[in-house]
Formats: structure tokens, sequence, C-alpha cells
């Protein structure tokens, strides 16, 4: 069966990160004005939601005696420039742009102190300062080069694939508000999909970031569900990849009703259905 | 590697239980901590025995293992009442070791630290009139043999049952437990008692794995040790922590109060 493999650090899998930094994303979320002037940008919330989830990737791979290597973890931003965002050390680079995630663990661009929510160990709770790594910082400029983002990311998973070939295969998260600038997506990403490992064909998933009131499109199962007077909203579809079992009973966990053909695309995400999807498309299996 | 549980895991020479102990960590060229803990006393009435198994995702999972395992037998906590009542004092000690253990270490650390281990746990009495009581949270298996047959199968009686979301008790008195299972029944001379984690229970209700739990009883370590290594290699069995605990009444139930039966070296 695909998309069964065992996750082990002999075995580990990969996700990259594909986001979108361009000019449009200086703009809050659709909706947000009504919460007054105040609102983040879309970029601020993407920063915060990816820096958030690769802490809670590396928290999930943490025991006492350090990080596991159960992930090997890339983020493309694509802008004004098609850049990773995160870096292998000079004594570790394994060439595919993908880190292991320890290292990814002991070299945050900074660690800022927040105030958190944590439980006062008698039934209540109180507020503290936690430290909190950071990683990257939101940009916004320029056009939406997302062709070239899916190439970069074809090249990183074509030769992390090589030296992983019986591995879970490489998740690709693409996030984005607008329409492609520099061609034609949906070619790029079957180029990308079309790289496997012996366990299944690379998952591209794609979240459109909403712009607009309208509700969000969760998790479709047919090009029908999404709307059908956007095109670019039927390209996303076409370019997401089918939910494999063990993300469909993630899903299913949250509450969404999925079949085989539940596609890994949210349309006009707002903050919630981002980081509950991410969440999701994050999950490929039980750590071993 | 193999890993044995504590001092008081072998079966004490005045006791009518004879109890064993094997483990095997997961198969893994980076071998770590066992995460699973087994303990057993069997030199006195009533004879406990408990394993745990800590969850992969949760560090310091081991510890608290140990912990609830540990507990169980000492305690004899073995009815949801009795565990729901212990369970406080425990999550108090584990936190405090791992305060200890985390301070100074990286943020990753302190931060699982903070959001606590979580662990399924089976734990068994055996009465001196007769009487056995279990009591569960999670997919830790009690089977009784009794002629070389299997005749009880508890929580689960199929490997199909076992899922990856086990029930878990946690460490942080802030996560609501979940409410404890319990089972009972009747010994008699002659009946063996196996206590199995996950990955072996399935292991051994697996109609496809040449092993079964009426058979385990006649094993000795090393024969367990080989086993799981066939197991793992025909992927019958799951790469993850193996832990057994066996244990054989060699002589009948003794009839009138717990205190009054042999044998009497009471700890």
């Amino acid at each position: 069966m695909p998309y069964s493999a065992e996750i082990s650090r002999q075995q580990p899998t990969a996700i990259l990160f594909l986001l979108d930094q361009s000019a449009s994303m200086q703009e809050p979320f659709g909706g947000a004005e009504k919460t007054g002037d105040a609102a983040p940008s879309r970029a601020r919330v993407l920063a915060d939601t990816v820096n958030d989830l690769l802490q809670n990737l590396v928290l999930r791979c943490a025991k006492e005696e350090g990080v596991r290597d159960y992930f090997h973890v890339g983020v493309i931003g694509y802008g004004q420039r098609v850049r990773r965002l995160v870096q292998p050390t000079e004594e570790y680079d394994p060439g595919t742009g993908l880190v292991p995630i320890s290292h990814l663990a002991d070299r945050p661009q900074r660690m800022e102190q927040r105030v958190k929510e944590v439980d006062d160990g008698d039934g209540g709770t109180t507020e503290t300062r936690v430290k909190t790594p950071i990683w990257f910082d939101p940009q916004a400029k320029n056009g939406t080069p997302m062709c070239q983002a899916l190439d970069l990311a074809a090249q990183s998973v074509r030769d992390w694939i090589d030296q992983h070939p019986h591995s879970f295969p490489p998740i690709v998260l693409n996030v984005t508000d607008g329409e492609a600038t520099d061609g034609d997506p949906l070619r790029y990403a079957q180029e990308l999909r079309s790289f496997a490992t012996d366990d299944g064909e690379v998952l591209l998933f794609n979240i459109h970031l909403s712009a607009s009131e309208e509700a969000p499109v969760e998790l479709p199962s047919a090009a029908d569900e999404v709307p059908t007077d956007d095109e670019y909203a039927e390209v996303l579809f076409q370019m997401s990849s089918r939910l494999p079992f063990s993300m469909r009973s993630a899903a299913e966990q949250e509450g969404y009703s999925v079949t085989l053909d539940t596609r890994g695309f949210v349309f006009n995400a707002d903050p919630v259905s981002l980081v509950t999807f991410l969440e999701i498309g994050t999950r490929p299996s039980n750590l071993r | 590697m193999s890993a044995t549980a504590g001092p008081d895991s072998s079966g004490g020479d005045a006791s009518a239980v004879d109890a064993r102990v094997w483990a095997v960590s997961k198969g893994d060229a980076n071998a770590d901590a066992y995460e699973d803990a087994a303990h057993v006393r069997a030199e006195a009435w009533p004879v406990r025995a408990a394993v745990a198994d800590g969850a992969t995702e949760s560090a310091f999972a081991g510890a608290w293992a140990e912990r609830l395992a540990c507990g169980v037998v000492e305690e004899d906590a073995t009815t949801p009442e009795a565990l729901r009542r212990a369970v406080p004092a425990w999550q108090a000690a584990w936190r405090d070791a791992v305060r200890e253990r985390a301070a100074g270490r990286p943020w990753y650390v302190e931060a699982k630290a903070e959001e606590g281990a979580f662990a399924t746990l089976l734990g068994l009495s055996l009465r001196a009139g007769g009487q056995w009581r279990a009591v569960g949270v999670g997919d830790c298996c009690l089977f009784r043999v009794r002629d070389e047959a299997l005749v009880r199968s508890w929580p689960f009686d199929a490997g199909e049952t076992f899922t990856n979301r086990p029930a878990l008790v946690p460490s942080r008195p802030s996560q609501t437990p979940p409410t404890p299972e319990a089972a009972s029944g009747e010994w008699r001379a002659g009946d063996t008692f196996v206590l199995a984690t996950d990955a072996v229970a399935a292991w051994l209700l697996n109609s496809e794995a040449p092993v079964g739990p009426a058979t385990v009883g006649a094993w000795n370590e090393e024969q367990f040790r080989r086993a799981v290594e066939q197991g793992r290699t025909e992927n019958t069995l799951r790469n993850d922590d193996a832990t057994l605990l066996v244990a054989h009444v060699t002589e009948p139930p003794s009839p009138g109060p717990e205190t009054a039966a042999p044998p009497m070296n009471q700890s």
C-alpha cells in the first residue's frame, strides 16, 4: 500500500513549505477590515503560522536526549525573489535544501520571549513568558513567481528522493494568495508530483489565502465544489494531490468528511483553516 | 538490546506465582532508551504485576511509564478508583524529577517537559483466595491461559483492534485522564497470565503470526528475543518496544483471609 512507509531516523520524510511573499501579502485576510486597522497582514499571519508549525514539528521529534531526525524540512519563499528561507549549516549540507530537523531546532534565527497561557498545576491557567524560536520573518514584495518556486521544489525533492528512495515521499505545502505571474503552475505541479519514492508520489497540497469574505472551501473531493466562476481555483484544485490514508484519518478527527478523492486543497482559507490544514498535511503517519 | 525490569522483576522463591519479564527495545541503529516498563511483586499476596508503554511523541515517556507500572505494583492500584486516587501523586513525582532534568537544556527539551508525557497502562492483581482483577488504560493486553489454551483476552481479542491512538494516562494534572477499564475473574492452579504492551499483544493476536498467547508461557528469554527478531523481519511484529510479563500460578488458591494465606513473606 502506498503512503504507509514507517517514518524513522533511518527512513525520514521531507516537508517543504512554499510561501507566497508577493506584494499582495501585505493586505490583511478577507473580512479583516471589520476588526480594524490592527489586523495583521497575511504575510505576518503566514510567517507566524509556519514558525509555530516548525516549532511543533521540532517538538514532535524532541526527546529528552535531543531531536530525532524524523523530518527533513525546507522553506522556500517566492516574491521579489525565489529563495530558501532556512539554510543548512556549512558542515552539514545534504545538497537538497532540506535540512534535518535537529539542525533546524538548534539554529533558529533568534529566540523571542512570548507570553503564553499555561496550566498553573491547580486546574487553572496562568500567563508565563516562554522562549519561542523564530526561523524567518514576513516579507511581501513584487509578483508571484510560483512556477519558479515549484521548479526549485522539484529539484529539492528529486535530489532528496535519490538519497531516500524507500521513505514516505516528500510533502510539499504551497501557501499563496494569488495567481502565478510567471507561467502555468499546473505544468510545474505535475512535474513536481511525478517524482516518487517506493512508497508513493510526492504530495503537493495547496492553500489559497482569502482576499474575500467568502467562506473557505476546505478539502474538496470534486472540482465542482470549488467556485466554478474562478478559473484559478480550478487550477489549484488540479494541482493538489489526493490525501493519503493517514491524513484522511487526521482530517476526519478534525471533523471533516473525506473520501478517497479528497484533495489536499483549501480555497479562501482564513487563519483558522490555514492552521488546521497545515496540521493535517504534516501528519504523514506515526513516528517510530 | 534487551532490557529487563528492575530488581523486583523475578519471582520470589516463596511464591505460588512464578513471574518473568522479558523486554526488547525497538530495533534501531541509534538505540535509545527503552520506553516501556514492567514491574511485578510475586513474593507475597496479593501478587501484583503491571506493564506500561510510554508514548513515542512525548519526552521523558519512559520515566512516566516506569512511574505508572511501579506505582500500580507498590500500591496495588488495580481498580479504576484506586488508580484514580493514586495518579496525582505519581504526576507530581514525575514533574519534579523531569523539571530537574530539563533545567538548562535547549528550548525544545524544556518545552517537552512542560508538555508532559503519556503512557498506556495495564495492572493485574491476584488475590490468595483465587480472584484476579485488572485495570487498564489503552492497548496493553492481558491474556489468561489455561491448559495451553487462551481463555481470555482483554481488552482486545483481535490484532485488528489496535489503533495508533490508544487512550493514554497523561502526566499533566490539567489533562483529564481517560476512564480506566476493569476486568476480573477467578484463577486456579496452572493458570498463566500474560501482560503485553501493544506491539507484542497485536503480534500474539495476529492469526498470521506463528506465535500466540498460549505458546509464550513455555518460552525463555532467549526464545522471546529470537521470536521478536523474527517477527520484525517477517513484518508480523511492529518495530516498537516489545515487553512481555508472564505470571504462572503454581499452587491452588488458599481459603480464608488473604493475610492468613501462604506464602507470608509480606514486604
